[in-house]
C-alpha cells in the first residue's frame, strides 16, 4: 500500500488547494483500505439475465466491513458513514443517481481515483455541457438523460450558445474516440492506448495531441481575434476565435472574492485547449496585455515556463516519440499480446465501468436536484486557502502564487507534455494488483499512477520554487519563521520577539499549573454541584428534580417555567438555590443583587454592593460616557475626603486606583471592585445566607412548592419530596461553607 | 503530542535555513536564541507532560454513566433559503438569530418557530451574527467586513436603523456582544480580534497575535474577569487580555483549522471544535489540553461545540451532518442526533440550558432538547 503513504505525503500543497482536503484524505485512506485485495470490500462480476456485470459489491458487504473494521456497534453510524463516503463520489449505486447506501443486495462501485473529488474540483460548466452533449449521442437505454440532466443540458446550451459548436465538437471527438476503442481496432487501442488509454472524457480535449488538431482544423493560417472582453462583475472572460469559427484558446480568468480591495484574491484559471506553437508567443503576449491591466500580481515568469516546455516539447518532440516508439518495441512482446488479447467483451465492460464513473462523478458535482452537493466549500476556508498572512516566505505564500493562481490546470498542461511518457515504468507498481484484483481496478490503478506522477511533478517544480525562495531570502524566511508562532507580539527586530518569546516560556515554565488529578476533581465538583440546575440531565418537574419546577418548555409546550415567577409571585427554589450555591450566581441574577442590596442597606453597607455595581456598569458602557461615570463613581466612592458614600478599602488598593486615575479609563476601578467584591463574599454573602431576608425567601417558595404539589402528579410523594427539599438545603449550605476554596481561582482571576 | 513533535522538527528546520550572508552575526545569535527559545519549548512540554498523572477517564470513574438523555428534535426554523451560517439565542431564552450565505438576517421566537424580523445585509456570507444581551439589538456581518447593529423595533423598518459599527481588513467570523450593548467583539480573517463602541464605531482595543484568520471567539459567562478566547486558522487558542490587548496564554494541540471555541460553565476551562474532527479541552489554570474527544470513524470537521449547564455533556456539531453527545468527563461518545441533511454550522446551548439549537447548510435550524 505504498499509494495512501504517497498520497498523505502530498498533501502539504493539497492543503492550500482544496479546503475540503481533509475531509478527502481521510475518506480516501478508508477507501483504499475497502480496496485492499485481502481485506477490503469482496469485489465480485454479477451475472444478471443475459449480461454480467463487472466490478461490483453490495451495501451489504459494504456495510459490514464498516462496522468490522471500524469497530462500530451501531447501525446507523455505519449506513451513515457509507452514505456520506457515496455522496463524496467515491463510490455509487450503479443505476442510480441519487449517490447513497442501503443495507441490503444492491450493487455498487467503487469510483477509480481519477474521478475523487480532491482531484478535479470544480469541474467547468463546458465540460458538463460536453458530457452531456456525448450521452445524448449515444443510443443506449442506460445512457439516455434524466430529467433533470435534459433540463441542464437545455439551459447550457442556452449560456454557450455562442460556443456550442465547440461543445459540441468536443463531444463528438470524444465519442467517437470511444466509438474507435469500442470497435477494437488494434491500431487505434494502441495509439489512443499509449497516452491515454482510459482517457474519461473530461481532460480529453486538453491534451489532445496538438500536431493531430491543427490538421483537422486547419488552424494554422487562422488568426488570433479577440471577440470580446467581457467585464462581467467579476470575472474577466477573453476568447479568441478562428476565421472558421472553432474555438482556439479560451481564457478564463475569474476573480473569486470579496468586492473589497485589500487583499484582492485571485484564482486565475489559464486553460489552453489547443494552440500551435507559433500562435503561443502571441496569445501569451495577449495574456500579458490582459492581465497586466487587470491583475498586478501575476508574473510574466509563469507564462514564460508554459511557453518553454511547450517550445522544449516541440524540439525534444520528435525525439521522444523516438525514444517512446523504441521502447515500446522494446518493451516485450508480451505486453502488446496483452492489448492484443484485450477482447471485445472485455472492452465493452471496460466502457460500462467507466461510463458508470462518469455519470457517478458528476452526480457529485452536478447532484440531482434535492441531493446535497458535498464539493461545496466554506467561504472562511476557500479565502484562506491560499492567502498567507504573515509568513510570506513559507509554505503558503508559495503554494499561492502556484496553486492558487492556475496551478492545475498549469500542471494539467505539464501532464500532458509528458503523457507520452512510456507506460512501462509504472507497470511494476501496478503488477500485484493486476494479478489479484478486477480489471477495473487496474485501470484505476493507472490513472491513479498516472496522476501521482503529475503530483510528484508538481512537487518537485515545488521544491524548485523553495529552493529558489530560500535563496534569494534567507534571512526572511528565517524572520517569518519565527513570526508564525501566534500568541507573540511582533516587533520590528527578530531577536526582540525571540526574546520576548524566551521570556513568556520562562515565565510559563515557573507557573505553578494544576495537576490533571486535580483540575477533573474541579470539573467534577462543578458537575455534581449544578447537575440538579442542568435541565438535560434532570429534567426539570421529573422525579428527580429536587425542586419540582415546571417542566421543560421546549418539550411540554408551555412556558410555565420561564414564567413561574410570575404566575406564582415569588422566586423559584431552583433560583434561590442557585444564590446559596454560588456568589457569581446571585450578583448575575438582578433579583438576586436586588435582594442582596435590601440586606445590605440594613446591614449599612450597602455602599459596597453599589460601588461594585457601578464599576460593572463603568466597565461596559459606552465610551462616551466612560468620563462621566468615572467622574461619579470617585465622587461617590473613593474621594478620601468628599465621598458620599465612601467604601472601605485598603491603602494598597487605594494607592494603585488613584495611580489609575491618572489616566481614567473604564478599568480605572477594577482592583478596588474586586477588592469590594472578595469582602462581599467571604463576609457578607455568608451572613446574607444565615439572614431573614433569604430564609424567608426560601421558606415562601417552599411553601409555594408544596401547595403546588398535590396539584402535580406526584401526590403520593409529596412529604418524601419535600424532605428532599429539605436535605438538599441543608447539604447545600455545607456546600456553600467550603465554596471560598473551590470558587478562589475564578475570583482571583478577576 | 504529535503536534508537538511536528513544530520541532519544522523549526529546527530553521537554523538550516539561515546561511550566514551578510548578517553572519546577527543571525548566529538569533540561531542561539531560538535554540534556547527551542529548549525551552521543550522543556516546558515535559513539565507539562509530567503533571498529566491520571487520564481525565480514570479521574471520573467514580461517575455513573449517563442514562439516556431522552433528547430529541423539538422544533424546526424554515425560513432561510441559503446555507445557515451562524445563530445567537436571545438572553430571554426563546428569540434566535440566525444569518445565512444568501445575506438574510432572521430573527425567530423559537418557541413558537416564528419569524419575528427578517432583514437582507448587501453582502452574501452572513458568517455571524449576535443578539444584545438586552435582546433590543442585533449585530451581524460576514463577506462585506464590517460588523453593523440593527436595533430590533416592531415600529417602523428596522433596515433603515442599521448602522456600521466595525470594519475589519477581511471578511468578519465571528462577533459576541461584549455584556452589555455597548460594547462588540469581533474576529476576523485579518486574524484580528478588535472590541468596538457600539455608539460611535469607534475602536476601543484591538487584539493582533494570531497568525491566521480567526474564526471564534468566547467570552466567560462570569460577569467579572477580563479576559475572552479566541482560535482560528493558526490551531491555536489564545487568551486575551481585554484591558492591555495582549495575548496571557495560549494553547496547542490541534491539527487543522480550529473552527469553535466555547467555554465550560465553570469559565476555567473550554472546549473546541476542529477540521482535524476532534474536539479537545483545554483547562486554563491546567495551562494545558486535557482532553480530546475523538473517534475513528468520525472524519469530519466540528464546527460548533457547547456544554450543558453542568458542564458535564458537550455538544458537537460536525460537518457529516450529526451532533455528537459526548459525556466530557468520561470521553466517550454518549449518542448521537440525526436530522439535519447538510453540515452543520453552528450550535448552541440556549442561556438557562433547556435546549440546543444547531444551524445547518440545509437552510434549517433545529432545537432539540
Amino acid at each position: 500500500m505504498a499509494l495512501p503513504r504517497l498520497r498523505v505525503n502530498a498533501s502539504n500543497e493539497e492543503r492550500l488547494v482544496h479546503p475540503n482536503h481533509m475531509v478527502y484524505r481521510k475518506m480516501e485512506m478508508l477507501v483504499n483500505q475497502m480496496l485492499d485485495a485481502e481485506a477490503g470490500v469482496p469485489i465480485k462480476t454479477v451475472k444478471s439475465f443475459l449480461s454480467k456485470v463487472p466490478s461490483v459489491f453490495t451495501g451489504q458487504d459494504l456495510i459490514g466491513w464498516i462496522m468490522k473494521n471500524l469497530d462500530m456497534t451501531d447501525l446507523s453510524d455505519a449506513l451513515h458513514l457509507a452514505h456520506l463516503i457515496a455522496s463524496h463520489g467515491y463510490l455509487f449505486q450503479i443505476d442510480d443517481h441519487v449517490l447513497t447506501v442501503k443495507n441490503d443486495g444492491t450493487f455498487y462501485r467503487f469510483q477509480t481515483p481519477y474521478f475523487w473529488p480532491s482531484n478535479c474540483w470544480d469541474p467547468e460548466n463546458t465540460d458538463y455541457a460536453v458530457y452531456l452533449c456525448k450521452r445524448t449521442m449515444q443510443n443506449k437505454a442506460h445512457l439516455e438523460l434524466e430529467d433533470f440532466e435534459a433540463e441542464n443540458l437545455a439551459k447550457l446550451q442556452k449560456m454557450f450558445s455562442r460556443k456550442w459548436e465547440f461543445v459540441f465538437m468536443q463531444a463528438e471527438a470524444q465519442y467517437k474516440k470511444k466509438l474507435n476503442r469500442n470497435s477494437g481496432e488494434k491500431k487505434n487501442a494502441k495509439k489512443d492506448g499509449g497516452e491515454d488509454g482510459c482517457e474519461c472524457g473530461i481532460e480529453a480535449p486538453r491534451r489532445a495531441n496538438p500536431s493531430k488538431l491543427e490538421k483537422s482544423t486547419g488552424v494554422q493560417e487562422s488568426e488570433i481575434m479577440i471577440m470580446k472582453t467581457l467585464k462581467k462583475g467579476r470575472s474577466i472572460w477573453i476568447e479568441e476565435e478562428s476565421k472558421r469559427g472553432a474555438v482556439l484558446c479560451w481564457i478564463r480568468c475569474e476573480k473569486i472574492g470579496r468586492r473589497s480591495s485589500f487583499h484582492p484574491f485571485f484564482s486565475l484559471r489559464l486553460r489552453l485547449i489547443l494552440i500551435p506553437l507559433d500562435h503561443l508567443i502571441v496569445f501569451i503576449r495577449l495574456i500579458r496585455h490582459c492581465f497586466s491591466l487587470y491583475i498586478h500580481s501575476l508574473k510574466m515568469d509563469k507564462l514564460g515556463k508554459i511557453l518553454s516546455i511547450f517550445s522544449r516539447k516541440s524540439a525534444a518532440d520528435k525525439q521522444k516519440e523516438k525514444e517512446q516508439k523504441k521502447k515500446k518495441k522494446e518493451s516485450t512482446a508480451e505486453e502488446e499480446e496483452k492489448t492484443l488479447r484485450v477482447d471485445k467483451k472485455r472492452d465493452r465492460q471496460e466502457r460500462q465501468i467507466l461510463d458508470s464513473q462518469e455519470r457517478a462523478f458528476w452526480d457529485v458535482h452536478r447532484p440531482v436536484p434535492g441531493c446535497v452537493n458535498t464539493t461545496e466549500v466554506d467561504f472562511r476556508k476557500l479565502s484562506r486557502s491560499g492567502r498567507p498572512k504573515y509568513s510570506s516566505g513559507g509554505h503558503a505564500a508559495l503554494a499561492a502564487s502556484t496553486s492558487g493562481i492556475g496551478c492545475t490546470q498549469y500542471s494539467q498542461s505539464v501532464a500532458a507534455a509528458h503523457a507520452s511518457l512510456p507506460s512501462t515504468s509504472n507497470g511494476s507498481a501496478t503488477s500485484p494488483r493486476k494479478t489479484s484484483r478486477s480489471h477495473q481496478h487496474r485501470v484505476a490503478a493507472n490513472l491513479h499512477q498516472r496522476l501521482l506522477r503529475r503530483r510528484a511533478h508538481q512537487r518537485q517544480r515545488l521544491r524548485l520554487h523553495q529552493r529558489q525562495r530560500l535563496q534569494t531570502s534567507n534571512a526572511g524566511s528565517f524572520r517569518n519563521n519565527y513570526y508564525a508562532r501566534p500568541g507573540l507580539r511582533r516587533c520590528t527586530q527578530v531577536q526582540d520577539t525571540l526574546k520576548l518569546e524566551i521570556v513568556q516560556l520562562n515565565s510559563r515554565l515557573s507557573k505553578n499549573v494544576l495537576r490533571t488529578s486535580k483540575v477533573v476533581e474541579n470539573y467534577l465538583a462543578y458537575y455534581e454541584q449544578r447537575r440538579v440546575f442542568d435541565p438535560l440531565l434532570t429534567p426539570p418537574g421529573s422525579t428527580a428534580d429536587p425542586f419540582q419546577s415546571q417542566p421543560n418548555p421546549w418539550i411540554n409546550d408551555t412556558v410555565d417555567f420561564w414564567q413561574h415567577d410570575k404566575i406564582t409571585g415569588d422566586i423559584q427554589t431552583r433560583r434561590l438555590k442557585l444564590w446559596e450555591d454560588s456568589f457569581e450566581e446571585l450578583l448575575a441574577d438582578s433579583l438576586g443583587r436586588e435582594t442582596l442590596q435590601k440586606f445590605l442597606d440594613k446591614e449599612y453597607s450597602g455602599e459596597n454592593l453599589r460601588f461594585w455595581w457601578e464599576v460593572q456598569k463603568l466597565r461596559k458602557c459606552s465610551s462616551r460616557m466612560v468620563p462621566v461615570m468615572v467622574t461619579e463613581i470617585y465622587n461617590e466612592f473613593i474621594d478620601t475626603n468628599a465621598a458620599t458614600s465612601p467604601v472601605n478599602v485598603d491603602c494598597k488598593v487605594m494607592e494603585v486606583t488613584e495611580d489609575n486615575l491618572k489616566n481614567p479609563n473604564r478599568w480605572s476601578f477594577d482592583e478596588a471592585a474586586d477588592h469590594i467584591y472578595c469582602l462581599m463574599k467571604n463576609d457578607s454573602y455568608q451572613r446574607f445566607l444565615r439572614s431573614e431576608i433569604y430564609k424567608d425567601l426560601v421558606a415562601q417558595s417552599r411553601k409555594k412548592v408544596n401547595q403546588k404539589g398535590p396539584k402535580g402528579f406526584l401526590t403520593g410523594n409529596l412529604p418524601s419530596f419535600s424532605n428532599a427539599v429539605r436535605t438538599n438545603l441543608h447539604v447545600g449550605q455545607q456546600g456553600t461553607s467550603c465554596s471560598p476554596t473551590s470558587n478562589a481561582p475564578s475570583s482571583d482571576k478577576s | 503530542m504529535s503536534s508537538n513533535a511536528g513544530e520541532s522538527s519544522s523549526s529546527s528546520k530553521m537554523p538550516d535555513s539561515s546561511q550566514p550572508t551578510t548578517t553572519e552575526k546577527g543571525s548566529e545569535y538569533l540561531e542561539q536564541l531560538a535554540n534556547e527559545a527551542e529548549e525551552l519549548r521543550k522543556k516546558l512540554d515535559q513539565e507539562r507532560h509530567k503533571l498529566n498523572d491520571i487520564p481525565i477517564q480514570q479521574a471520573a470513574e467514580r461517575l455513573d454513566v449517563m442514562g439516556a438523555l431522552g433528547v430529541k428534535q423539538r422544533r424546526i426554523l424554515k425560513g432561510h433559503v441559503g446555507k445557515v451560517l451562524c445563530m445567537d439565542w436571545s438572553l430571554d431564552k426563546r428569540h434566535i438569530v440566525s444569518s445565512s450565505q444568501d445575506g438574510k438576517v432572521i430573527v425567530w421566537d423559537g418557541f413558537t418557530t416564528n419569524k419575528e424580523h427578517a432583514l437582507t445585509m448587501p453582502t452574501t456570507w452572513v458568517m455571524a451574527c449576535a443578539f444584545s444581551p438586552s435582546s433590543q439589538m442585533i449585530a451581524c456581518g460576514g463577506l462585506d467586513n464590517k460588523c453593523s447593529v440593527v436595533p430590533l423595533s416592531f415600529e417602523d423598518d428596522i433596515i433603515q436603523k442599521k448602522r456600521q459599527v466595525a470594519t475589519h481588513t477581511s471578511y468578519m467570523s465571528c462577533c459576541t456582544f461584549l455584556r452589555s450593548d455597548n460594547l462588540i467583539l469581533t474576529g476576523s480573517g485579518d486574524s484580528t480580534c478588535a472590541i468596538w463602541d457600539v455608539e460611535s464605531g469607534q475602536l476601543i482595543q484591538n487584539f493582533h497575535g494570531h497568525t491566521g484568520d480567526v474564526f471564534a471567539i468566547d467570552v466567560p459567562k462570569c460577569d467579572t474577569g477580563n479576559t475572552f478566547i479566541s482560535a482560528g486558522a493558526d490551531k491555536h487558542s489564545l487568551v486575551w487580555d481585554i484591558r492591555s490587548g495582549q495575548c496571557v496564554q495560549s494553547f496547542e494541540g490541534h491539527e487543522a483549522d480550529i473552527n469553535t471555541v466555547r467555554f465550560h460553565p465553570n469559565g476555567d476551562a473550554f472546549a473546541t471544535g476542529s477540521d482535524d474532527a476532534t474536539c479537545r479541552l483545554f483547562d486554563l489554570r491546567a495551562d494545558r489540553q486535557v482532553c480530546v474527544y475523538e473517534k475513528e470513524s468520525i472524519l469530519f470537521p466540528v464546527n460548533g461545540v457547547d456544554f450543558s449547564l453542568s458542564g458535564r455533556i458537550l455538544f458537537a456539531g460536525y460537518g457529516d451532518y450529526r451532533v455528537g453527545v459526548w459525556d466530557s468527563l468520561k470521553c466517550v461518545r454518549h449518542s448521537v442526533l440525526y436530522g439535519h441533511e447538510n453540515r452543520i454550522s453552528c450550535l448552541r446551548t440556549s442561556p438557562d440550558g433547556t435546549a440546543v439549537c444547531s444551524a445547518s447548510w440545509d437552510c434549517t435550524i433545529r432545537i432539540w432538547a
